[in-house]
């Protein structure tokens, strides 16, 4: 499923993030499901989520390129599809 | 007999200059080759303690 950047995301609540080296580790105490992010600016565009108005704001501001934007994108797809983000409702 | 494969003939090798050395080439071309995010299954791996 394609994720609509446009939409706001944010962090689901009973996630947490562990930064590494490489990335993070993100576990999800409800499903036990565990992720590796494998990069640094991946982290920061699923911190900043939260606090900006779409997926494409937050991507902007991590520093993801037009060029990279479709990898994350994706990236952000399969953290949809493992509940690890979810759609937020309300405003930022 | 083998003939040497690094042996410089008046000037034919050219060192690189420094211009050369720059492509202009994003290193953000490899995160198109690769997914960002690795899903691992953990079930049946942790015990409770």
């Amino acid at each position: 499923m394609a994720i609509d950047l446009d939409r706001p995301w944010v962090l689901h609540d009973q996630v947490a993030l562990r930064p590494e080296p490489f990335g993070a580790l993100a576990y999800h105490f409800g499903t036990r499901r565990l992720s590796f992010l494998k990069s640094r600016k991946l982290l920061d565009v699923v911190r900043g989520l939260g606090e900006h108005a779409s997926g494409r704001e937050a991507c902007t501001a991590a520093g993801v390129t037009g060029d990279e934007l479709s990898s994350y994108a994706r990236a952000l797809e399969r953290l949809v599809a493992s509940g690890m983000i979810c759609e937020r409702i309300g405003a930022v | 007999m083998i003939e040497p494969s690094t042996v410089a003939r008046d000037g034919e090798i050219d060192a690189p200059s420094p211009d050369d050395a720059d492509t202009g080439e994003p290193e953000a071309a490899l995160v198109d080759e690769e997914l960002l995010v690795e899903d691992v299954s953990i079930d049946g791996m942790c015990g409770v303690y």
